[in-house]
């Protein structure tokens, strides 16, 4: 620790987020301010994740960092380098050997466990935002557990299109209490929230908030009884590893219209794959 | 208690943290751990003589927690001049005598029902804007199917822990403290180094 503050930040900005971390913890699903610094990285490159991490890494963590499921992205490079650099962690790519993952808008296939923190980076943490644009009313329909709107949202969904077509940031229910958007993940990862033995923060450095999904903790998707919440399906497995229970990116493979489904979660993709070669 | 008066005439009646940026990563992560599986006994490890009848475990979240931005609380048991100087030359926090100023309150034992319902609960805008309680007990253990039956956010079931050294008054205040959520205040209960966090999501039972 020769040039920078163990993990960046100052003492007293941590004290500070540290505090709002322990808040969030005690309101699952509500959304504690806290005063966001500026990164070494612009806003949207998740800033509050970064800062969340930051206050809770300890020189003993093995941190993951996945955008998009994927390790070996730009975001997650850089923010794995960013504390390799100024925690001197150990970092990793597999899901099991970590002690914090760090997430861009995905919650990996491997099943988490009690002593691992998922710390997600969400650039829009308020559900209502899109459906009432000041703060003012949307802090007001939190205090008082006004939800219709979000109902009538995806109501109307359904008499548009017939079902639900909201399919990422899809928002839930914490606790019974309040309702939070999970960030943009896919609304596949949604059930894996509900009753994780792992902590789950959320850090939104923008917006300057942060908020909690304690360990086992109820987290239901909202939807209706005659529409049920469903997650999304594919038609072929994963073409590189064979997998069928997972979320499957679609990437170009030339110029011709080919095409190909692969995991999105890389770790648990090649993970896969060395054990059917081993197999063979 | 002895204060040493060093060299540059500060009087530092207790050491802070060795090594500031990785002990209080460290205690935060237990206090965190604490606070998200409630009722689990949390060690913080390090030893520390107690600061007037601060105990270590105290003083371990005051330093991890508490600075110029937190109004503290301390009870007249509490609130001697050592406590008070540890509390100004380490967090720099400002002591307050009003519950409902404070952000922390750190008691000797659990107030009467007049001062426990004085303490800040947030607004149902912002129920973060809570006082966290930190009370001294005895000590804590968690023989299954004793004492406490605690379930909620952060439990798997149900955890069971027993606390020794604590008033009575207290359990029967916590369902009303709890029934309020998200409105409410969050307690740590603390023996020697060993912490045991009660967000307000915590219900109770009483095992007989």
């Amino acid at each position: 620790m020769t040039r920078y503050n163990f993990a960046y930040l100052n003492e007293q900005t941590k004290k500070m987020i540290r505090r709002a971390l322990l808040k969030a913890i005690a309101i699952p699903g509500y959304q504690v301010p806290f005063a966001s610094r500026e990164m070494p990285m612009p806003y949207g490159w998740g800033t509050g994740g970064v800062q969340v991490t930051a206050s809770i890494l300890t020189a003993d963590d093995v941190l993951k960092v996945i955008d998009q499921g994927a390790d070996d992205t730009t975001n997650a490079v850089s923010i794995r380098k960013f504390f390799k650099k100024t925690a001197e962690v150990r970092t990793t790519e597999v899901t099991e050997d970590a002690s914090v993952i760090q997430t861009r808008h995905r919650i990996p296939e491997t099943p988490l466990r009690e002593d691992q923190i998922l710390v997600y980076q969400v650039p829009i943490p308020e559900p209502l935002r899109f459906l009432e644009p000041r703060e003012t009313e949307t802090r007001k329909m939190h205090a008082y557990e006004d939800y219709g709107l979000m109902h009538v949202k995806l109501y109307e969904d359904i008499s548009q299109h017939g079902h639900i077509a909201t399919t990422y940031a899809y928002p839930v229910s914490v606790e019974g209490r309040y309702v939070m958007d999970p960030s943009p993940t896919p609304k596949f990862d949604n059930p894996k929230m509900n009753d994780c033995p792992a902590l789950q923060l959320f850090g939104a450095g923008r917006e300057k908030r942060i908020y909690a999904v304690p360990p086992y903790t109820r987290v239901v998707s909202l939807d209706f009884e005659d529409h049920p919440f469903e997650v999304q399906q594919w038609d072929a497995p994963c073409e590189l590893c064979g997998a069928r229970d997972t979320f499957l990116d679609e990437v170009i493979t030339d110029d011709a219209g080919g095409r190909m489904f692969v995991c999105s979660d890389t770790d648990y993709c090649s993970k896969r794959q060395a054990e059917s070669e081993a197999a063979e | 208690m002895q204060t040493i008066i060093n060299q540059t005439g500060i009087s530092a009646s207790t050491a802070g943290f060795d090594q500031e940026a990785l002990a209080s990563a460290r205690n935060f992560r237990l206090i965190m751990d604490a606070m998200a599986r409630p009722g689990n006994i949390v060690r913080l490890g390090l030893q520390k003589q107690p600061v007037g009848k601060m105990s270590a475990g105290s003083q371990m979240v005051a330093l991890t927690l508490c600075d110029h931005e937190t109004p503290v609380l301390l009870d007249t048991s509490l609130g001697e001049e050592p406590v008070e100087e540890f509390f100004r030359f380490h967090c720099g926090s400002s002591l307050v005598d009003d519950p409902s100023k404070a952000m922390f309150a750190f008691l000797s034992g659990v107030p009467d029902a007049d001062m426990l319902s004085a303490f800040s609960v947030g607004t149902p805008a912002y129920p973060d804007r809570s006082t966290t309680l930190v009370i001294e007990v005895d000590g804590f253990d968690s023989q299954p199917d004793k004492g406490l039956a605690l379930s909620g956010p952060g439990i798997r079931n149900v955890h069971y822990l027993q606390v020794s050294g604590i008033d009575a008054h207290f359990w029967k205040w916590w369902p009303g403290n709890a029934s309020r959520f998200p409105l409410g205040v969050d307690a740590i209960l603390v023996s020697d180094d060993a912490i045991v966090a009660l967000p307000r999501t915590v219900k109770l039972m009483e095992i007989a």
